[in-house]
């Protein structure tokens, strides 16, 4: 693996998407901004507009970086760099991995230190559990943008997740359980709650072990 | 300059609709081979088989003493390949493709790239997507040429351009062959461009290598003969006339191996030779593929 080579294709990854990077920054300072000015309307809505840059910082980078660069024909040109398929799949996993765990980081810390600190802490394993489903559904599509390299299933597997929070979120807080360990005020990790989180972990696993095998086994690149 | 840069030996990859089948291709060091083939006649798949973009399904692929796939990454450092297919950054200026260039490759000449960006009439500071279809080629080439690559692999590098960039680019590819050891595949459906600076010349078309051989040889060895017979007599064909079309009496022989005593065999028939002609690359090459098709092959 020549890490030289991985590092610079990052490094034009991360520029290339300097624009996205710096509107997801400062959509999670407009959001954890509304949670801190305090009050239920400001803090549901800096809440949801978090969740909305978590959203979006999981979709534009994959999607530019990988899917529109096959369309815009631009994975030839990168692809007749002294580049090997796994250099190229590493670079394109780290680049993406990096950029979206920088923004998600920055805005759940803070996000679940505001919880801790405000008296909410029995609301922080449903916030883990809620903050690692984009993370999972992210990593979910880059797998399959660098696999399939298309831009069809690409959208297929962007919406579907997307659909999908608002309805595991409906499921998951109308069991009582969930909803009296949340309102406890005790930190509480039900076996529900970590097994959904085990299962958000191993889809982000599962699908960066597969990206790299079946990339591994790709015989036509361009 | 007698080793070779490029080998294809009985290369073979097949997709639903389409095969590419025992290709025996070789690119001689210092030589430009011109790659002549109609759209879909296998060009493009032959030089990602040789890029390792693609994997062959048979066949052994040798590039620059590297066994392709296995050791592209070794093989592309000294490999310039541009396509048609393929795009710069459209958000990005030719400086910050350059200066991403250069970061990769130490052989990065910035004098040349210097004299290319003037030749070629090409601002660094200018985006691609502000660029036309014949600026952003030469911003393509422009990036190959400057890494000094030993072989180069152009696909439709010439496709859609004007006749002054057209021109521009190939007299920059004739200049590449200044330097010793460097080698070039040219593909194209355009036999204009392929005539005026190939050395070497294959054909290819649904998959299959058709002929290959140097320019001079192809250009000597064709000929099309016109011949006035007397009334009720066939003429025969003779060895080497790939095509004979006979009109009352008035023939037309096309032939792949013209030896010099022809006309006097057709004469000793009792024929009156009108005219030997010399035929142009596309005649020949229209020719080629037709024989090839129609042949006990086809």
């Amino acid at each position: 693996m020549n890490y030289a080579m991985v590092g610079r294709l990052v490094l034009k990854d991360w520029y290339l998407n300097r624009l996205a990077l710096s509107l997801a920054v400062a959509g999670g300072a407009v959001a954890l901004g509304l949670i801190l000015r305090g009050g239920e309307l400001a803090g549901v809505l800096g809440l949801s507009f978090a969740f909305v840059v978590l959203i979006l910082i999981g979709v534009i980078p994959p999607m530019w970086n990988i899917v529109q660069e096959r369309k815009n024909k631009s994975l030839a040109f990168v692809m007749s760099l002294p580049v090997s398929a796994m250099e190229f799949t590493t670079a394109k996993v780290v680049a993406n991995a990096s950029l979206y765990c920088l923004v998600w980081l920055g805005i759940v810390a803070s996000v679940l230190w505001m919880l801790a600190a405000g008296g909410y802490a029995s609301w922080i394993p449903l916030g883990i559990l809620a903050s690692l489903a984009p993370m999972a559904a992210f990593f979910l599509l880059v797998a399959v943008a660098l696999v399939t390299e298309s831009e069809k299933w690409s959208m297929v597997v962007m919406g579907a997740c997307n659909v999908s929070y608002s309805f595991a979120w409906f499921l998951l807080v109308r069991l009582p359980q969930v909803r009296a360990d949340a309102t406890s005020g005790a930190l509480v990790w039900s076996s529900l709650i970590v097994s959904i989180i085990a299962i958000e972990l191993g889809v982000i696993v599962l699908s960066l072990v597969l990206t790299f095998y079946l990339q591994s086994r790709k015989t036509n690149f361009i | 300059m007698n080793g070779v840069a490029a080998r294809l030996t009985g290369v073979g990859k097949d997709y639903r609709y389409f095969s590419l089948d025992d290709i025996h291709l070789e690119i001689p060091e210092g030589h430009i081979v011109g790659f002549i083939g109609p759209n879909g006649a296998g060009k493009s798949t032959t030089i990602r088989i040789l890029m390792g973009l693609v994997h062959q399904d048979r066949g052994e692929v040798s590039v620059l003493g590297h066994r392709m796939p296995a050791e592209q990454v070794a093989a592309k450092w000294d490999i310039g390949f541009a396509s048609e297919d393929m795009q710069l950054y459209e958000s990005e200026t030719l400086d910050w493709h350059m200066r991403f260039v250069r970061s990769i490759y130490e052989a990065w000449d910035e004098d040349y790239a210097r004299t290319l960006r003037k030749r070629f009439d090409l601002r660094a500071e200018q985006r691609i997507k502000g660029m036309s279809h014949g600026q952003r080629t030469k911003a393509m080439l422009l990036l190959v040429l400057a890494r000094r690559p030993r072989l180069l692999l152009l696909d439709e590098p010439t496709t859609g351009l004007d006749p002054v960039a057209r021109h521009e680019v190939l007299r920059e590819l004739t200049d590449v062959l200044t330097e010793d050891g460097r080698s070039v595949l040219f593909s194209s459906h355009n036999t204009q461009d392929v005539e005026q600076i190939s050395d070497q010349i294959t054909f290819i078309d649904r998959g299959r290598i058709v002929e290959s051989r140097d320019k001079e040889s192809f250009l000597e060895r064709w000929r099309r003969v016109r011949v006035e017979v007397p009334t009720g007599v066939r003429l025969p064909a003779l060895a080497g006339v790939i095509e004979l079309r006979q009109d009352g009496r008035l023939a037309v022989a096309t032939t792949n191996a013209f030896a010099a005593d022809m006309p006097q065999v057709y004469e000793a028939m009792g024929a009156r030779v009108q005219g030997v002609e010399r035929m142009t690359l596309e005649e020949i090459f229209v020719a080629s593929v037709q024989n090839s098709r129609e042949g006990p092959g086809a």
